[in-house]
């Protein structure tokens, strides 16, 4: 699905933000890529995007080769991803129904099947009372949920999440991340950007760790406790809090895989 | 219907509901175009309506030829008939004494008080004498002084009429130069206007371009409303320009007549198929062309903030 080959990227100012970069994700696999600011997330996130291009080596998502791809391919590569912003990045003029349809519109889809589709993952976000609602309506959390539906509308193989949970309560960063579960045991690649470290420890997926543009740790984390059972079937009391562990444990879980 | 004409469909709706959206930044949009039309258009309609005066001037310049005192009837006849058999008349019209008199007093009636004392004995008779062609005047001229015998003199403007001609090349050039800074400005200005409200809206473009619209797909919208402002903005000058004139005549026109009697402005309507397509074009060109050119500026930045970069 996604593989880097060498990649190498130094911005005009000289700061290299990615070095030698190596890497292979495969179909349906979940992926959680954490590192502090500077690591080269950003960077990552750019490469995968075609929001810059490799100063070294290359970039291939899916069936496109990154470098190769002509400007007027760039709109048909996006259309096969997902992507989730921190910011929700929702269009503040449109309601939840429109914003979810535009990405829809966007590929020309009909106004018929349009209404299906987005009706069918208001369902699966829980949002199906707001469709009427403007983003400025509702929390950030439903904000998200809306721009992760958005996400979806395609369909994409891939869905690729920039601290999706980074502006939104402990509660629904764990709906959100369930969701993200879901839609990966249903096929969905995910490679999720995150600092939410307990989270990364809960859930128990490859994690790869970027360290001074380079990584520094890739491999599987064991969870550190059962993943909690779907959202629609887990009462607000139930809710337990991700454990707290140390970060050199989370190392230690990677290398015992 | 093909997908893609399908998405215009909802884009020119877009477009249209945006208006309405943003509708503080459309009526300044609005407000600013027809600012910039209104000059330009009461520019236009100073410099027609000029030039029309100055045209009137010009087919007025007739030739005074004055008659001796005491010449009769039949030295009169004989008078008009030598101007006739000259090449070059159009009409050769008797003015008594009388009516020299009353031209006088109907174009000073405000001052009738300094003409009480004078009498039509005063005025001398003469012929009004209509040249056929301007370029022939200094001949004719010429020629109707060495009519001998009864002819007192002949008086003329062709200097007023040179200088006259002089001033219309000037309000040509001058108006001309005035119209095209005012369409600069313009442009700048609504220009200006559009980047502050694309800036304001570079979010959406980002959305936009990260779900994968392409950049025809994110013109459109911003097109429609472009087009869509400009059109409103020049009819909106339009009524204003057509108001502006009928109020700004009104004082001018007794003004106009007493300087150039039975002159009246060229009535609004008459100059509407000159200004119509004229305000619709610079609305067009304006609106459309100066949101394309400033989406193409937003097109080209990326999904991500710059201020990102830093934190890569």
């Amino acid at each position: 699905m996604i593989y880097f080959r060498d990649v190498t990227k130094e911005y005009p100012n000289g700061t290299r933000a990615l070095n030698g970069v190596n890497l292979h994700i495969a179909p349906q696999e979940f992926v959680f890529v954490v590192g502090a600011s500077g690591a080269g997330k950003s960077t990552f996130l750019k490469l995968l995007l075609h929001e810059e291009l490799p100063t070294a080596g290359s970039v291939r998502v899916g069936r496109f080769e990154l470098n190769a791809l002509k400007a007027r391919q760039i709109p048909l590569f996006r259309r096969q991803l997902g992507v989730v912003f921190q910011d929700f990045r929702l269009i503040a003029t449109m309601d939840v129904y429109d914003n979810i349809a535009f990405a829809m519109r966007v590929v020309g889809a009909k106004e018929k099947h349009i209404a299906e589709r987005v009706h069918y993952l208001l369902h699966l976000v829980g949002l199906e009372r707001k469709e009427h609602s403007k983003p400025s309506e509702l929390s950030g959390g439903e904000q998200q949920r809306v721009a992760i539906a958005r996400a979806l509308a395609n369909e994409p193989d891939l869905i690729i999440a920039d601290e999706p949970t980074g502006n939104i309560d402990p509660r629904m960063s764990q709906e959100l991340l369930e969701l993200f579960v879901q839609l990966n045991e249903a096929g969905t690649t995910i490679v999720m950007v995150t600092h939410a470290h307990d989270l990364v420890r809960h859930y128990g997926r490859r994690v790869i760790i970027l360290d001074n543009g380079s990584i520094a740790a890739d491999g599987g984390l064991r969870p550190t406790v059962s993943p909690a059972p779907p959202r629609q079937s887990m009462p607000a009391r139930a809710h337990r809090k991700p454990p707290q562990l140390p970060p050199e444990e989370v190392f230690s879980n990677i290398w015992k895989g | 219907m093909k997908s893609t004409s399908r998405g215009r469909a909802y884009l020119t709706k877009m477009g249209l509901r945006n208006i309405r959206t943003n509708r503080t930044m459309s009526i300044a949009s609005v407000l600013v175009l027809v600012s910039c039309l209104m000059l330009i258009g009461m520019v236009f309609l100073a410099a027609i309506n000029l030039n029309a005066i100055l045209s009137e001037f010009n087919s007025r310049n007739v030739i005074m030829v004055f008659l001796k005192d005491g010449t009769s009837p039949a030295q009169q006849d004989a008078v008009k008939t030598a101007i006739e058999s000259l090449p070059n008349i159009e009409s050769c019209a008797f003015v008594s004494s009388e009516d020299a008199l009353n031209r006088i007093v109907e174009s000073n009636q405000e001052n009738y008080a300094l003409l009480e004392g004078i009498d039509s004995q005063f005025m001398p008779a003469g012929f009004e004498v209509v040249p056929a062609s301007m370029d022939d005047f200094d001949a004719t001229v010429t020629q109707l002084q060495t009519i001998s015998g009864f002819v007192e003199s002949v008086r003329h403007f062709q200097g007023i009429a040179a200088q006259l001609a002089a001033l219309e090349k000037a309000l040509t050039v001058v108006g001309t130069a005035v119209i095209a800074v005012l369409l600069v400005v313009s442009l700048f200005i609504i220009s200006s206007t559009v980047q502050t409200t694309m800036y304001s809206r570079q979010q959406e473009i980002k959305v936009m371009k990260s779900v994968g619209a392409a950049p025809s797909f994110i013109r459109w919208p911003f097109l429609v409303e472009g087009i869509v402002l400009g059109v409103l903005g020049s009819l909106a000058a339009l009524v204003v320009v057509g108001l502006v004139y009928l109020l700004l005549g009104g004082v001018l026109e007794p003004f106009l007549a007493r300087l150039l009697s039975g002159f009246s402005l060229i009535p609004f309507w008459v100059n509407l198929p000159v200004v119509l397509p004229s305000f619709l074009l610079v609305g067009l060109v304006t609106g459309g062309g100066g949101s394309m050119l400033s989406i193409t500026r937003y097109l080209k930045e990326k999904v991500y903030e710059t201020s990102e970069l830093e934190a890569s």
